[in-house]
């Protein structure tokens, strides 16, 4: 008992010599490190069972919610129910997220909620999808003008990871698929009032490379194509494009590079790449002149998901013969709230956002930023749930159309809802309309 | 320290340590392992068209069908409501059904709001040799047609509309010269 009550005295350490005294110095030491990595894995989770009380302006959540691989305890009490108005929300403290060791949370009252300016917030784009990424950095940089501070999270958007990032309070915002969104009617239907969107954005240009053998897009059904990465934005606008035009490839899901080697390797027949603008691999890809770009027809059936897109061998010189043009599609992406049912406070938070996107817009515009968004109509209507804060910021801003406006757009309802698209004849009407709302007057 | 001692304080940590490392385990989403098509049968919607206001409503539904059933009836229908004005032949030239359908998709796109969506369509019927087209698309340039039609934040090009409509004149459009008129006079 004597020996290991000198062996944890410090002082015995500068007395003793020898191989021996190294020894028990270094076993001492070993103890040391132990005891305290002991002490600091029971003291944590004993810390936070003893802090019960979630700091100013957060409130813990009642199911467990993890971001990155770790279990998140406290959220802005703009996601509570409880707390919506704007008083509230502008006399809270600005508080970061807390990050704590899993421990369950406990109930507690909703504290005040932050300021949407001084709570950062967050933007979901897809990884894979440049054009997405890119947008989401310039929409933060934008609205940085007005205090809001943002950051882009590179994730997923496809529908299902949406469905995901809704319930598990993944981000603010997100820059998803349209047509993929509204596409999947069914599986949207139990959280899409929950995830309404702020505006249609641009759109990004759908590409199907296949060897020149392939003429017509429908020549794919039943064979191997090539969507792109599984469960990323590109890939579910491309499985929604062929579930509208009715053809049915054999999917492969890879990334563009490899989707590609495929391709010259003839395991598969076809490719489509959405958003690939920006991308190198399939700039240099078809240089030997055996692939080309497979048109897409427009049809009635891609109204109201899809845009028309031209391109011609400027865009694509080693897909386009220098005389041919491509007609193909745009698929729209749209920026959309997430977790945000009408009249919860954090709708209420991400209106903030909202107003100060729309009332910025201008910023946006810059020669430095991408071109797409002078494409953007922020008034253009999708069918799909908007945020009622942005909708509300719309009708203050434009006017309720007149008889003649409200004809020629009644004209366009009706021949948008006759069986197989509109009649020839509809061109002429339509006109006749225009230009009488045209030479009616304001 | 006594045996019993030293037997509580490992189980103790064990148990601490199952804790945090249950707390901390990665969080894999299940779609990663189990990737599926987001889309499993086509799905067809409607395009939206923005709530008329302040209008009456039974007006407008008898003008839309006036529209549709033809120029005799929409005069007797815009008539009514003070609306007349001279259907023109006026740059109606003789093209295919599948170009007229391309106009009338490009109107519909721009009756939605859809600019961009319906300045690609009515390209494609101009260059299949539709002369109305030609107008439609300096309107979808025009920024004083965005701005009554209700885009925010779609900047138009005068330029390129001013370049229409003379295209559009230019192939027989009388309409354009009015318009070419008005653009001039917003610039001056």
């Amino acid at each position: 008992m004597k020996t290991r009550v000198r062996r944890s005295s410090c002082g015995r350490r500068f007395v003793l010599g020898g191989e021996a005294d190294r020894r028990g110095t270094a076993r001492r030491a070993g103890c040391a490190a132990l005891g305290l990595a002991a002490l600091t894995l029971i003291w944590a989770p004993l810390s936070a069972f003893g802090d019960p009380t979630p700091p100013p302006g957060m409130v813990p959540y009642d199911h467990p919610v993890f971001q990155d691989g770790r279990r998140v305890l406290w959220h802005g009490a703009w996601r509570s129910g409880d707390e919506k108005s704007g008083d509230a929300l502008a006399s809270a403290a600005a508080t970061p997220l807390k990050i704590a060791p899993g421990v369950a949370a406990k109930p507690a009252a909703a504290a005040p909620a932050t300021t949407p300016a001084a709570r950062e917030y967050s933007v979901l784009a897809d990884a894979e999808d440049s054009c997405a990424m890119r947008l989401a950095g310039e929409f933060v940089a934008a609205l940085q003008a007005d205090g809001a501070k943002g950051r882009v999270i590179a994730g997923r958007t496809s529908p299902t990871a949406l469905a995901k990032a809704v319930k598990s309070d993944a981000a603010d915002l997100a820059i998803a698929p349209m047509d993929a969104l509204i596409g999947a009617d069914e599986a949207t239907a139990d959280w899409r009032d929950r995830a309404p969107y702020i505006a249609r954005l641009g759109a990004e240009t759908i590409e199907v490379v296949a060897p020149r053998a392939v003429v017509d897009i429908r020549e794919l059904a039943g064979r191997p194509v090539g969507l792109g990465v599984a469960d990323r934005a590109g890939a579910a606008s491309a499985a929604t494009l062929f579930s509208r035009l009715g053809v049915a490839p054999v999917p492969s899901f890879a990334p563009l590079a490899s989707a590609l080697a495929d391709l010259t390797a003839g395991r598969l027949d076809a490719v489509v790449a959405v958003g690939a603008k920006s991308s190198k691999v399939l700039a240099d890809f078809g240089a030997d002149g055996r692939f080309h770009l497979v048109a897409i027809p427009w049809s009635p059936a891609l109204r109201s998901l899809y845009a028309p897109v031209r391109l011609t061998a400027n865009d694509r010189p080693n897909l386009i013969g220098a005389d041919e043009k491509v007609d193909t599609l745009g698929a729209p992406r749209a920026l959309i709230a997430l977790d945000a049912a009408p009249s919860s406070a954090r709708a209420d938070h991400v209106a903030a956002l909202a107003k100060s996107f729309f009332e910025g817009f201008d910023r946006l515009l810059g020669p430095d930023n991408d071109a797409s968004w002078r494409d953007v109509n922020l008034a253009a209507a999708a069918s799909w749930p908007r945020l009622r804060a942005a909708q509300d910021w719309i009708d203050r801003k434009v006017a309720a159309p007149n008889a003649s406006l409200a004809a020629f757009r009644a004209a366009a309802a009706a021949a948008a809802a006759a069986n197989g698209g509109p009649e020839a004849a509809d061109a002429d009407r339509l006109y006749d309309a225009l230009m009488q709302w045209r030479d009616a007057g304001p | 320290m006594s045996i019993v001692l030293k037997v509580v304080a490992g189980v103790f940590s064990s148990v601490v340590v199952a804790l945090l490392a249950f707390a901390f385990w990665p969080h894999i989403e299940p779609a990663v392992v189990s990737p599926r098509p987001a889309v499993a049968q086509p799905v067809f919607v409607t395009a939206a068209i923005a709530p008329v206001a302040a209008t009456d409503k039974a007006a407008i539904d008898r003008l839309a069908l006036a529209f549709r059933a033809g120029p005799q009836a929409t005069d007797a229908a815009a008539s009514t409501r003070g609306l007349a004005w001279p259907p023109s032949d006026a740059g109606k030239t003789a093209v295919s059904d599948e170009t007229l359908r391309l106009r009338a998709e490009g109107l519909m796109a721009l009756a939605g709001g859809d600019f961009t969506g319906a300045r690609a369509l009515l390209e494609r019927a101009a260059e299949a040799g539709d002369a109305r087209a030609l107008l439609v698309l300096g309107d979808a340039y025009d920024p004083a047609t965005l701005a009554r039609m209700g885009a925010l934040g779609l900047k138009g090009d005068a330029q390129r509309a001013r370049d229409y409509y003379a295209r559009a004149l230019a192939a027989g459009v009388e309409a354009a010269r009015q318009r070419i008129a008005a653009l001039g006079a917003q610039q001056d």
